[in-house]
């Protein structure tokens, strides 16, 4: 079956998901390089200030690439009239949670690059998990996606719905990649390059 | 000035720095000489606060090297390589670096003449500098902030000759010009002709220390000074020999 035109949102918008993935990654690991990351720590030895700079770079790029990916999915349903009057100020609700939610993809993607050290450690399983290994991997091992889906699927899918204890248990385990991140980025350590 | 007071460092079982002191006054060259993982580079990288010491304390013009508020404004440090993003341009990588230091972009062309690259090589990416060139660029990195203090860890690695005497004329004419200059060296006839002062190190301990002119007088060269220090100081070190050198 072909898929229709409003599939094309649903799609762009799962997708979209690797932009604020791809953004958090390199903007912590464009410092990663051989060499490169001494100079940025020579240039600036506060190192938690510059993850912190780092992480706020990363959301205030990430912001405007979501807004132009949501309205770049949307588009085609509002220029064709597909979206009834009535639907479109839930809808906006929720595509603002989504706009939130791209934030928070795009910092745990920064704070894992920062903690490993890595882009491609980063990249690849937070892609793998948003774009389509969670199934995968939840029949697998159910355990680890009951982790997971807390920290991705509850904001994800839950949008207005989401609880408030299911906010801050949210917020709470970004924060914690964010600190651990932080933290392992400020290790003074002979093995950093 | 730098001031290294009894650092001490310990990778897991090996012992890199052993209660090392000593000072590097301004006007002066002063050479941390020694073998290969003898843990010059990690005391380097204690100095720039790139390492942690266990114990002991470092101040350079009074303060640790995080308590500057434009760090390369006070000293330039130069370690293995550029430095560099390899796929920014030396102009671009030079630029980023001066920004964060609150220096003109002018500065970055005055480098790079400094250094002997050309406005070509600015041009090009990192990733295709010879070993040589790549050296250039992080001494230039190092010389960016004009800075009263200089760090350069094995500098003469990768420079021809042609180079290498390009080096000695730069390091001796910044010590002249009254900074203080710190340079890390195995190549004992090479540090000779440079530094003013030497500390001799082993083990990651000090063997010696003092005036090139003195141990010259007293040993004929400052190579025979160097394992007459040793035969007389050298002990086993807890686990493989080895320090901080290559980490």
């Amino acid at each position: 079956m072909s898929p229709t035109i409003t599939d094309w949102p649903m799609f762009a918008l799962h997708y979209g998901q690797a932009i604020p993935i791809l953004i958090g990654a390199w903007i912590i690991g464009q410092d990663t390089s051989p060499g490169s990351l001494r100079t940025a720590f020579l240039a600036q030895p506060r190192r938690a200030r510059l993850a912190l700079t780092k992480y706020s770079i990363s959301v205030l790029l990430v912001l405007p690439a979501a807004v132009l990916c949501i309205v770049g999915a949307c588009a085609p349903l509002l220029l064709l009239n597909e979206v009834e009057r009535g639907s479109m100020t839930p809808a906006l609700t929720h595509l603002s949670w989504l706009l939130a939610y791209w934030v928070l993809i795009g910092l745990v993607s920064a704070g894992l690059t920062a903690f490993t050290r890595s882009t491609m450690w980063a990249v690849l399983p937070l892609s793998a998990w948003t774009l389509g290994l969670s199934d995968l991997l939840r029949s697998r091992l159910p355990a680890l996606s009951g982790a997971m889906d807390q920290v991705f699927d509850d904001a994800y899918r839950g949008g207005i719905n989401l609880s408030t204890g299911e906010f801050f248990s949210v917020a709470a385990q970004v924060l914690i990649v964010l600190a651990a991140g932080t933290a392992a980025w400020s290790r003074r350590d002979a093995h950093q390059r | 000035m730098i001031s290294v007071d009894h650092v001490t460092k310990r990778h897991r079982d090996i012992l890199s720095v052993d209660a090392v002191s000593f000072t590097a006054e301004p006007g002066e060259v002063t050479g941390l000489l020694g073998p290969n993982g003898t843990g010059k580079s990690s005391i380097m990288r204690i100095i720039c606060d790139l390492d942690r010491a266990d114990s002991g304390s470092v101040a350079l013009a009074g303060k640790r090297y995080r308590d500057h508020d434009l760090p390369l404004r006070v000293v330039g440090a130069q370690f293995e390589g550029s430095g560099a993003h390899p796929a920014r341009t030396a102009v671009h990588h030079l630029r980023w670096v001066a920004r964060t230091q609150r220096l003109p972009d002018s500065r970055v062309a005055e480098v790079l003449e400094m250094v002997g690259l050309s406005a070509r090589d600015g041009k090009r990416a990192v990733r295709g500098f010879s070993l040589g060139m790549q050296q250039r660029l992080g001494i230039a990195t190092a010389l960016l902030g004009d800075p009263q203090i200089l760090i350069f860890d094995e500098p003469a690695n990768g420079l021809d000759p042609i180079g290498i005497l390009w080096l000695r004329d730069l390091v001796t004419g910044l010590a002249r010009e009254g900074r203080t200059v710190l340079l890390s060296s195995h190549l004992m006839s090479e540090t000779e002709l440079i530094a003013d002062r030497v500390v001799l190190m082993d083990g990651g301990r000090v063997i010696g220390q003092g005036s090139v002119g003195e141990f010259a007088a007293e040993h004929g060269s400052l190579e025979k000074a160097f394992f007459a220090r040793l035969g007389t100081a050298r002990r086993p070190r807890t686990g493989a020999s080895g320090g901080g050198e290559g980490a």
